[in-house]
C-alpha cells in the first residue's frame, strides 16, 4: 500500500519482521497452545527495544515514534496471528506511555526501565463487573490515609494477571479507583501505578483469580480483589479525581495499536488464502481464485482492511504530532473520532476477514492444523471489547459528530 | 585498529518478485528492495572484527539518493561508522568492469584499507565474479566464498566449502575476502541503532569523479525460469505389467523428472 514512511520507520519495520521471522513465527502455534509466552522471548523482545518504544529516553523508554510502536504490533501480529504476543507487547508501550505522560517523576524513574528491559509488565486495570463499559460507573475505591491511599474493590477481565505474578521485577497497571464523592460522576475517579508485585516482591491484600480463555492463548487473563490495599501517593498517576481524563487519553493510545495488531493478524490470514486460493483446484483443474464468486469477495476484503489501515495509520500520525510534536493546533479529544474510526474497522475487517478465510478452506479450515482458527479467535477479543467494545466505538463517533446532547436523551 | 570498507548492493527481494502472466517478464517496480542477503553477512564479520578490536567499517554502495540512503542507513544502524554513494542515476546498467573500477578508485580516493569484505554474490543476480575481479584489479590477497570467518590475533581464517571439499585458509591483511549468507546470522538493529542512524552522513561522490569510462549493458529482457515438465502416461492393463511400469516410473525419477 501507499503510504509515506519516514526511512528509519521503514528500517524499523524491516528490524520487526526479520525479528518475528526469527523468533516469533517458529513458536506462535506453540505459545497459543501452552498458554504461555516464554520469558526469554520477552526478555529478547525487551533487547530489541520493543517495549516502552513511545516513552522518553529519560525513563528508559526508546524515544521512538508512535508511528513505530504502531508498525510493531501490526508486524508482531502478522507473525503471530493469534495475537498474544502483540497484545502483550502493546499493553507495555500504550500504557507506559500513558504512564510517562502523566505519573510523578518517581514512579516513572521506578517502573518504566524495568517495563522497557521486559522484566515487568505495566498493562490496565479498569474494567469491574458491572460493565466495562461503564468506566464511570466503577466502585473501586481508595481513601487517603497520610501519604498512602488504601485501595479495596474488585477487578475483572484484566490481561496480564498471570505475567505481573510471574515476572522477576513483577508488574502491573494503570489501575483506576474512585476517590471523590459518588455525586461526582466520572470527575471522582484518580488513577494510579498498581504494584501488586515489584521487585520481586508480592505485596499483601492482592488476591487473583486466572481465567480460561478462547483465544490469544499465550497471554493470561484473570481478575483480583483489592483489600486494603496501599499504594503509596508517588504511585498516584496525574491530579486526584482526574483518572477519567487520563484513561481516555490512554484508551485513544491503546486502541490505535489495538487496530494494528487486528490488521498484521488479518493480512496473514489474506495471504495465506491467497496461496490457498491460487493453488486449490477443482471442477476441471480450475484454480479457486478463478471463481469471480471467490476473487471480487477477496478485493473486497482486502479493500476493508487497507480502508482500516488508512485509519490506524492516521491516527497513530495525529498521536505524534499531539504528543511527540506537541502541535499546538491539537488537543487530546481530537484523536476520538480518528481512533474509535481504527479501533471500529480494524477488528471487525479482521474478523470478517477469518470467517471467509475458514471458509474458503473448507474442511481444512475447520482441522486445527490449519491454524486460522487461532487468528479468528485471537483478533475475536477486540470486537468484543478488548480496549473498548464496539458499540462504545460507535458511540464516540456519533456524539463527537452531533453532539453530546443529541444522543443522551 | 582496522578500517574495514564493506561494498553492499540494493538487491530485489527476488521471492516477493510478481511476473505480468502475458510477457512472463518481472514487475519490478512492486519488488521491494533492500541490502542483499550475503552483503548483511559481510557487513556483520566486518562489525565482529570492529567490535573486538574497534577500528571503522565503512560500506560503498552504487546508487541514488532517493533510492538507496535507506540502506546506508540501515547499514549504519547495524553499526557500520560511515558510508560513501557513488552516486549516478544509471546504476543498473553499469558493466561489472566498470563497477570493478569504480571500487578500485574508492579504495586509492579513500583507502588504505586493511580489509575489504563482500558478499560472495548479490540476491538478484548472483554471478560471484565482482569480489575475484576486485581483489585482481587491486592486487591483494583474495579468498571468495567464505562460510566461516574468524579474525584473532592479526590473522584471518576463513573456511570455504567448494564442491570438492571443505578448504581452510591462514592470511594476514590487507586482504579481500567475500562470504556467503551461511556465514553468520546478521544483526537485528534495535530501535535505538535506528534512531541513531537517523543523524549520520553519508558522503555522495559522482561516479565521473571515480572512473572516466563508464561502461554500460542493457537488460533485454527478463524472463520467470520455469521448471520444464514432462507429461508420461503408462497404461497398465493387466497386474504382471503393473512391476514393470512402476520400475519405468523409478527410473524417470532417478534420472529426474
Ligand atoms: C481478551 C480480553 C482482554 C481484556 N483485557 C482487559 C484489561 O487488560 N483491562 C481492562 O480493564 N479490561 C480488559 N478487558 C475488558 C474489556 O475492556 C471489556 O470487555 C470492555 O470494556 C467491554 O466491557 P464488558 O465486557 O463488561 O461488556 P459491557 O460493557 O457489558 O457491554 C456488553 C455489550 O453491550 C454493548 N454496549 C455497552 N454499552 C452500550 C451503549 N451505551 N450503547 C449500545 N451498546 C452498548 C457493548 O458494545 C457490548 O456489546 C478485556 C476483555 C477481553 C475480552
Amino acid at each position: 500500500m501507499y503510504f509515506e514512511f519516514t526511512e528509519d520507520e521503514e528500517i524499523f519495520r524491516e528490524s520487526v519482521e526479520e525479528f518475528s521471522r526469527r523468533y516469533i513465527e517458529p513458536i506462535w502455534v506453540d505459545i497459543d497452545e501452552k498458554n504461555t509466552i516464554p520469558f526469554d522471548l520477552i526478555k529478547k523482545m525487551g533487547e530489541q527495544g520493543l517495549f516502552a518504544i513511545p516513552v522518553s529516553e529519560e525513563y528508559g523508554g526508546m524515544g521512538g515514534s508512535f508511528m513505530m510502536t504502531t508498525i510493531a504490533a501490526e508486524v508482531i501480529a502478522y507473525y503471530d496471528p493469534a495475537v498474544a504476543i502483540a497484545v502483550y507487547m502493546l499493553l507495555n508501550n500504550g500504557w507506559p506511555m500513558a504512564l510517562d505522560l502523566y505519573g510523578t517523576d518517581e514512579a516513572k524513574g521506578e517502573i518504566l526501565p524495568k517495563v522497557a528491559s521486559g522484566d515487568a509488565f505495566f498493562g490496565i486495570a479498569s474494567t469491574e463487573s458491572h460493565g466495562g463499559s461503564d468506566v464511570a460507573g466503577i466502585k473501586s475505591f481508595a481513601k487517603k490515609e497520610g501519604d498512602v491511599w488504601i485501595a479495596n474493590g474488585e477487578k475483572v477481565f484484566i490481561s496480564g494477571v498471570r505475567e505481573v505474578q510471574e515476572l522477576p521485577a513483577g508488574g502491573g497497571w494503570f489501575y483506576l479507583a474512585k476517590t471523590g464523592s459518588l455525586d461526582w460522576g466520572h470527575r471522582n475517579i484518580t488513577a494510579f501505578a498498581l504494584l501488586p508485585k515489584w521487585n520481586g516482591e508480592l505485596k499483601n491484600g492482592f488476591k487473583p483469580t486466572l481465567y480460561e480463555e478462547i483465544g490469544r492463548g499465550g497471554l493470561s487473563s484473570g481478575g483480583f480483589i483489592l483489600e486494603d490495599f496501599e499504594i503509596e501517593d508517588k504511585y498516584r498517576i496525574g491530579e486526584e479525581n482526574k483518572g477519567f481524563y487520563y484513561v481516555l487519553e490512554g484508551f485513544n493510545i491503546a486502541r490505535i495499536l489495538v487496530a494494528a495488531a487486528c490488521l498484521g493478524s488479518a493480512q496473514w490470514a489474506l495471504d495465506q488464502a491467497a496461496e490457498w486460493l491460487k493453488n486449490r483446484k477443482l471442477f476441471n483443474g480450475r484454480r479457486l481464485s478463478s471463481f469471480q464468486g471467490i476473487h471480487f469477495r477477496y478485493a473486497e476484503l482486502y479493500a476493508e482492511l487497507e480502508a482500516a489501515r488508512l485509519f490506524t495509520y492516521r491516527a497513530a500520525r495525529l498521536v505524534d504530532k499531539l504528543y511527540m510534536e506537541k502541535d499546538p493546533t491539537l488537543k487530546p479529544r481530537d484523536l476520538n473520532i480518528p481512533v474509535a474510526l481504527a479501533k471500529l474497522k480494524a477488528p471487525e475487517a479482521a474478523v470478517r476477514i477469518y470467517e471467509e478465510v475458514l471458509k474458503w478452506y473448507g474442511a481444512y479450515g475447520y482441522m486445527k492444523e490449519s491454524n486460522i482458527y487461532r487468528g479468528w479467535l485471537g483478533t475475536f477479543s477486540y470486537v468484543i471489547g478488548a480496549e473498548g467494545a464496539q458499540n462504545i466505538m460507535r458511540l464516540i463517533i456519533a456524539r463527537d459528530l452531533l453532539g453530546g446532547e443529541y444522543i443522551r436523551e | 585498529m582496522m578500517k574495514i570498507l564493506v561494498p553492499i548492493k540494493l538487491c530485489y527481494d527476488v521471492g516477493q518478485m510478481k511476473f505480468d502472466s502475458n510477457t512472463g517478464e518481472p514487475i519490478l517496480d512492486a519488488v521491494p528492495r533492500s541490502m542483499g542477503e550475503a552483503d548483511r553477512c559481510a557487513l556483520e564479520e566486518a562489525l565482529k572484527i570492529k567490535d573486538s578490536i574497534g577500528g571503522e567499517v565503512v560500506v560503498v554502495t552504487i546508487g541514488e539518493a532517493r533510492t538507496h540512503s535507506k540502506m546506508l542507513r540501515d547499514a549504519f544502524a547495524m553499526g557500520a561508522t560511515g558510508g560513501y554513494l557513488v552516486s549516478t542515476g544509471d546504476y543498473d546498467k553499469i558493466d561489472l568492469n566498470t563497477v570493478t573500477m569504480i571500487f578500485k578508485a574508492l579504495v586509492e580516493a579513500t583507502g588504505p584499507y586493511d580489509l575489504i569484505i563482500m558478499g560472495a554474490g548479490s540476491t538478484d543476480t548472483h554471478s560471484s565474479l565482482l569480489p575475484p575481479m576486485l581483489g585482481a584489479k587491486l592486487g591483494i590477497k583474495t579468498v571468495v566464498g567464505i562460510d566461516k570467518l574468524e579474525y584473532a590475533d592479526g590473522e584471518i581464517t576463513a573456511v570455504c566449502t567448494y564442491g570438492d571439499g571443505s578448504y581452510t585458509y591462514k592470511l594476514k591483511p590487507p586482504a579481500l575476502l567475500s562470504v556467503t549468507s551461511e556465514a553468520n546470522l546478521p544483526r537485528i538493529p534495535t530501535i535505538k541503532d535506528i534512531l541513531r542512524a537517523k543523524k549520520m552522513k553519508f558522503e555522495e561522490l559522482s561516479v565521473e569523479s571515480l572512473v572516466e569510462n563508464i561502461g554500460k549493458v542493457d537488460v533485454l529482457g527478463i524472463e520467470k525460469y520455469i521448471v520444464p515438465r514432462k507429461k508420461l502416461i503408462w497404461e497398465v492393463d493387466s497386474e504382471d505389467k503393473l512391476a514393470e511400469a512402476l520400475e519405468n516410473i523409478l527410473s524417470v525419477l532417478r534420472e529426474g523428472v
